[in-house]
């Protein structure tokens, strides 16, 4: 760990360094916590981004798997050994496979407690990365987090920087229903304070990033970053965003959200997955129901286009929503 | 295929229409949407627009003919389409058409006639609620927000100038003053103006306004508002309206220093420096920008007014972008306002009276006024600050613009 000290008693880590520091002090303070994956341990030396890294070495093999390219196994198997009393952590490298996965995860999972009138619990989480910006292609760059939110049964979690990564991860390990904890592959080397000491984000718990008093933005993964690049940009010519992240998708607090809107009466919601179908609308629903006489415009949603994402770098930054998108449309809204 | 251009039913009762007059000569490019013809109805004459884009093949209803809705009377395609059997065949003289004709049908839906506006007030939720609690006439505002919504701003304007009919207050007569006030509003004064020279490079460019027309102006429009049972509109109304519009076009003087850079503001709040036996107050008339002269001159009589009866209330006298100050009363003609923090600007406006003034060659005795501009030079340079007053003279000099809204 490459942590410096702050002045407040936190340190800067990545990340993925916050990650891995959530992992080894949960696995450390329970015995039934272990992680599997393709390529977490010896063969891939810590997963391709480095969150599991050194864990097999401190753990050992048995609660560090690796295991065979077969999504369909790894959450199959991840679920069994959560109703048998295990926690395991089970890591999919990219989330787009984890549509391999979906029948273990949208048919069991997330349906067990529910059906066995809540003799049995499956305390699991199914960790991936998502999200776009390195050229990975439309196979390897889509946040598919509305699949999930989708389902009744599961929760959601998309943190966006290194604290809310380890106090999530933490609190999803230690839920005792099934998370989606879904990372953003281009967050892993993004370096954030940390608090020193136990640290716990609870689920359920959005955080205003920016306070600000004539546009609501409530962002996800990167789009938060995006967000508050918009939001200094605008504050030289007055236009002050209110930046929110919500964290945890599902649950998602309306809560502070409607507050929001309620003060700003301006809504924009921007996320990388595909407009159509996405949280953002979902979202947008629920504060309008919540909030509509708070509205002064209609919301917004500035979202992935609804294609597959590509591969050429120029069209790869058309098709994500940017700063200078979100510039126009905050503008646009304070016409 | 050729789109066929129908006699549109313009009226519930409307059975037939004169073609009036074709916009277009056949062989001329057409856009859809594009007006194409004049039709006479019964009660008016209509602009129709094109159904389609293409090439005006052919005009079968010439100028001057009345057909029935929904008969053909022009053909609208591509230019090869111009040798087909039916445009060729096709008469002057209208024919009829089968009673669904599509052609009539698309131009129906694409609003081919200029129907009347459906007279719905668009309206932002959030502006509603407010108007209702202030109850707000929303058929009387103009909107401001996009597609011409109103919206907050419009209806906080239209509360902050008077035009709603809140209840009327009971009549409170001037309560007594405590002792002390006096006092107090001096230390008051005494802190910010100094706070003022001190912490702001401030400097005075001043101006001569030519006021003839705004003094026309004030006669005949006070008189209007005045048979209206509103008031005449005072030189320090003029100038805040006239301040409000330029400070529009000119946003910088719009801003203030703060955190060690400029910040514009995004709203136009103009005080009015009202002068009382207990000493100064600047209550402010929000959204300045946006309000009409008569709105402004009601808000600046009723804010003073209030102000000598100390019932202002404090976010009143806050929240300011901009101040103007007029000392002509007293027979000032130029002085240097000290800046009201942390405001980027202040124009004081000095006697109206009537001096020789070089018109061409010949000198002639015009009514003028000097305009003082204290501006803060951490926020604006010289030449902006300028503009900006140059700006406020030309409005005072053609005050017709401050009648635009």
């Amino acid at each position: 760990m490459s942590a410096v000290e702050t002045h407040s008693g936190a340190r800067v880590l990545t990340y993925a360094e916050a990650l891995n520091e959530a992992l080894r002090e949960e696995m450390r303070r329970d015995a039934r916590v272990f992680v599997m994956g393709e390529d977490v341990a010896v063969w891939g030396g810590g997963g391709v981004f480095g969150v599991t890294r050194g864990l097999v070495e401190e753990f050992g093999a048995e609660r560090v798997r690796d295991t065979p390219i077969s999504e369909e196994a790894i959450a199959g198997l991840a679920v069994g050994a959560a109703v048998a009393g295990a926690r395991p952590v089970a890591e999919f490298m990219y989330a787009d496979f984890m549509t391999l996965a979906m029948e273990p995860i949208v048919n069991q999972a997330a349906k067990i407690r529910y059906m066995f009138g809540g003799k049995a619990r499956v305390p699991v989480v199914f960790r991936a990365q998502e999200g776009a910006g390195r050229g990975n292609a439309a196979q390897h760059s889509q946040s598919l987090e509305a699949w999930f939110c989708h389902i009744p049964g599961l929760k959601v979690a998309t943190p966006s920087t290194p604290a809310d990564a380890k106090g999530l991860l933490i609190s999803a390990i230690r839920d005792d229903n099934p998370v989606v904890f879904l990372e953003h592959k281009m967050l892993y080397n993004t370096k954030g304070p940390v608090p020193a000491g136990e640290h716990i984000v609870p689920l359920g718990v959005a955080e205003r990033k920016r306070e600000g008093r004539h546009v609501t933005v409530v962002g996800i993964h990167t789009m938060v970053h995006k967000a508050l690049q918009a939001a200094e940009q605008l504050a030289a010519e007055g236009i002050e965003l209110e930046v929110i992240d919500p964290r945890t998708l599902m649950p998602f607090d309306l809560e502070t959200v409607v507050a929001s809107v309620r003060k700003t009466g301006r809504l924009i919601v921007t996320h990388e997955a595909y407009e159509r179908g996405g949280v953002g609308g979902e979202i947008v629903a629920q504060v309008v129901a919540q909030a509509f006489d708070a509205l002064d415009a209609p919301p917004v949603r500035l979202c992935g286009a609804n294609v597959p994402v590509p591969y050429s770098g120029s069209l790869e930054a058309a098709a994500l929503p940017q700063v200078d998108n979100l510039v126009a449309a905050a503008r646009a809204l304070m016409a | 295929m050729a789109t066929e251009v129908v006699l549109p039913k313009l009226g519930l009762t409307q059975d037939e229409g004169t073609i009036v007059r074709w916009l277009k000569s056949e062989g001329s490019r057409v856009e859809a949407g594009e007006p194409l013809f004049e039709v006479l109805t019964d009660k008016a004459t209509i602009e129709v627009e094109a159904p389609a884009s293409g090439l005006l093949l052919r005009i079968l209803a010439p100028e001057g003919t009345t057909a029935p809705v929904a008969t053909p009377i022009a053909l609208i395609g591509d230019p090869g389409e111009r040798a087909a059997p039916g445009a060729r065949s096709g008469t002057a003289a209208p024919r009829p058409a089968p009673p669904s004709a599509p052609a009539f049908e698309s131009s129906a839906a694409s609003g081919g006639a200029r129907t009347p506006h459906d007279g719905r007030v668009r309206v932002s939720p959030r502006a509603r609620v407010l108007a209702a609690a202030h109850g707000v006439d929303l058929h009387a505002l103009r909107g401001s927000g996009p597609d011409g919504r109103i919206i907050e701003r419009d209806v906080q304007c239209a509360v902050d100038s008077g035009v709603s009919a809140p209840p009327a207050a009971p009549a409170v007569p001037r309560p007594a003053i405590p002792a002390g006030v006096s006092a107090r509003v001096r230390s008051v004064i005494a802190r910010r103006m100094t706070e003022s020279l001190r912490g702001a490079a401030q400097l005075t460019l001043t101006t001569e306004a030519e006021m003839a027309e705004a003094a026309r102006l004030r006669d005949e429009v006070g008189a209007e508002l005045e048979r209206r049972g509103g008031t005449r509109p005072t030189y320090t109304d003029l100038l805040v309206r006239a301040s409000a519009i330029a400070l529009r076009d000119h946003p910088r003087l719009n801003a203030r220093w703060a955190d060690g850079g400029v910040r514009l503001l995004p709203d136009i709040h103009v005080g009015v420096a009202v002068a009382l036996d207990e000493g100064l107050v600047v209550p402010v008339i929000r959204h300045a920008d946006r309000a009409a002269l008569a709105q402004i001159s009601a808000a600046v009589r009723d804010l003073s007014d209030r102000a000598r009866t100390f019932r202002l209330a404090p976010e009143e006298m806050d929240g300011g972008t901009f101040t103007v100050t007029n000392l002509g009363m007293y027979d000032v003609d130029a002085f240097t306002p000290i800046l009201n923090p942390p405001e980027a600007a202040i124009l004081g406006a000095g006697r109206v009276h009537r001096r020789p003034v070089a018109v061409g060659d010949r000198a002639e005795v015009r009514p003028v006024m000097v305009l003082s501009l204290t501006f803060d030079h951490r926020v604006v340079d010289g030449a902006p600050a300028a503009q900006f007053l140059q700006r406020v003279k030309h409005v005072l000099e053609h005050p017709y613009l401050l009648l635009l809204p």
